[in-house]
């Protein structure tokens, strides 16, 4: 079971969140990032704001 | 709810629920909440007994707060206001509009957390916040126990995992998690509506809650036809539901609605225009303001035959576009035998047989009962199975049966299946009669 989950920006509109990890697996990570937070809220509002970034897996770090 | 104190009607209504639920709301809702969502640090499975205590003493220490009723339930609920607000995890919510009176509406739309999948913030909210038990929420889902059980465990595990917060939405946040808030309401709303045996007060508080759930996010979000569409649906379900159930079920059977008590025509009319006013002010359709108007179109039939069938099929073809779903293309099929024709009806539920065998798996779903050899009498009007009156030689098997639709409108004949609740027809596969050999061999 996973614990991830996704953010999609759409351009013009709220991004939208959903539970899971990304799995249209023929895309290419472009970045690694890990902050400390004090939930995922804040992760969200976070990444919400990083350029260039349409999509944004989340996963909490051990 | 009409025409009364809206004040007034949210303390006697949150009053009664807590004074009557208490029990099944693990205690104190935000509490339980608070401890499955992770905020504060209480263990699992301790937090019930704790919340308990801790609603005792609180009660006794603090008194009422606003909006709570002074009442030995209002022990509980104040409680619940007290512990919340000061919950360290929790900063104060910035609402758009006038913060909602009622507690519930906020943890509806607190758990309803987009990081959760939808399924997932149904269960959860319903097992958290409107405290109905797996058995409820499985039949709500047509679903096993053990599916329900499952989700509910890994939201939990999920949310504690994920540090997925317990913090009430800003108003930003609100119309993404409205689809599941709504979900949420229309569940609470046909649990109470369909509950049988035992506890019909109960039951009947469910759908008080949830109609006034509805109507109090109506008027949160006038910008959402959806809102009313299910106001409407609620309310027009309640209207026709006095004048269904009860003992009537035979004149149901027979094919007509039978008699309608004094008042229900002017709800009926009420919720319509409800539904109208906010269709044609946003003209943004959706499954709920859809399914209000195929309820519209039955509450305003004189009679069963004069129901407006045709506009019905294109209602229900409107909605299998945004919600595709096989018991709502059953209801379709049986919209179309009396707009069309039996033969057209049987022609689609062809394809229906498979996908609704798979949900009889689930609970609440009458079993088909096998086909029967033998005479049967005629569904409606005394009309035998369509076909089997020509006298031709049938094959055997599946090919040579005839189904003849039997429209059994019974309290527990009335199913979900995702957010749709439709009166479900038995399907009743039967023999063609024998008729001078004309049988099978």
């Amino acid at each position: 079971m996973h614990t991830a989950t996704t953010m999609r920006l759409r351009r013009g509109d709220e991004p939208v969140v959903t539970d899971g990890p990304f799995v249209e697996g023929k895309e290419v990570v472009t970045g690694f990032a890990e902050v400390e937070v004090a939930d995922l809220d804040e992760a969200l509002k976070m990444a919400r704001s990083w350029p260039a970034c349409p999509i944004v897996e989340i996963r909490p770090a051990s | 709810m009409t025409g009364e104190n809206p004040e007034q009607v949210s303390q006697e209504a949150l009053a009664r629920v807590v004074r009557d639920h208490a029990g099944r709301l693990a205690a104190v809702p935000g509490l339980a909440a608070r401890r499955l969502l992770g905020g504060g640090g209480s263990r699992p499975g301790r937090g019930r007994d704790r919340a308990a205590a801790l609603a005792g003493r609180r009660g006794a220490r603090t008194g009422p707060t606003r909006g709570c009723s002074p009442s030995p339930a209002g022990a509980g609920s104040t409680c619940c206001a007290a512990r919340r607000t000061t919950a360290p995890s929790s900063p104060s919510c910035t609402w758009a509009e006038p913060v909602p009176k009622d507690d519930r509406l906020r943890l509806i739309f607190t758990c309803c957390h987009p990081a959760l999948s939808r399924e997932a913030q149904i269960a959860l909210t319903l097992r958290v916040v409107c405290g109905l038990s797996t058995a409820q929420i499985a039949a709500a889902f047509l679903v096993p126990e053990t599916t329900v059980a499952q989700r509910l465990t890994r939201a939990k595990r999920k949310i504690t995992e994920a540090g997925i917060p317990y913090r009430i939405p800003d108003g930003d946040d609100l119309p993404e998690r409205l689809e599941g808030a709504l979900a949420v309401i229309y569940l609470l709303f046909n649990e109470g509506y369909l509950s049988s045996g035992g506890a019909r007060a109960q039951a009947r508080d469910l759908v008080d809650d949830a109609e006034w759930l509805a109507s109090l996010l109506a008027g949160l979000m006038p910008d959402e036809p959806e809102v009313a569409g299910l106001l409407a649906l609620i309310r027009l379900h309640r209207a026709r539901g006095a004048a269904r159930f009860d003992d009537r079920e035979a004149a149901r059977a027979a094919g007509r609605p039978g008699p309608r008590p004094g008042g229900t025509t002017r709800r009926s009319r009420a919720a319509t225009a409800l539904l109208v006013r906010a269709a044609r002010a946003h003209r943004r359709p959706g499954p709920y303001q859809l399914q209000a108007a195929i309820a519209a179109c039955h509450a305003e039939a004189e009679s069963f035959e004069s129901t407006d069938w045709p506009q019905i099929v294109v209602l229900y073809d409107m909605l299998l576009h945004l919600a595709p779903s096989p018991i709502t293309r059953l209801h379709r099929a049986i919209a179309l035998r009396y707009a069309a024709s039996p033969e057209a009806a049987l022609d689609e539920l062809k394809d229906l047989d498979r996908a609704l065998d798979d949900l009889s798996a689930a609970p609440r779903h009458p079993r088909r009962p096998a086909a029967r050899a033998g005479p049967q009498p005629g569904g409606q009007g005394g009309r035998r199975a369509g076909a089997g009156a020509d006298h031709q030689p049938r094959p055997a098997g599946t090919a040579g049966r005839t189904a003849e639709l039997e429209l059994t409108g019974s309290r527990r004949g009335t199913y979900l299946h995702d957010r749709t609740l439709i009166d479900v027809a038995v399907l009743k596969g039967v023999e063609a009669e024998p008729d001078g050999g004309g049988g099978v061999r």
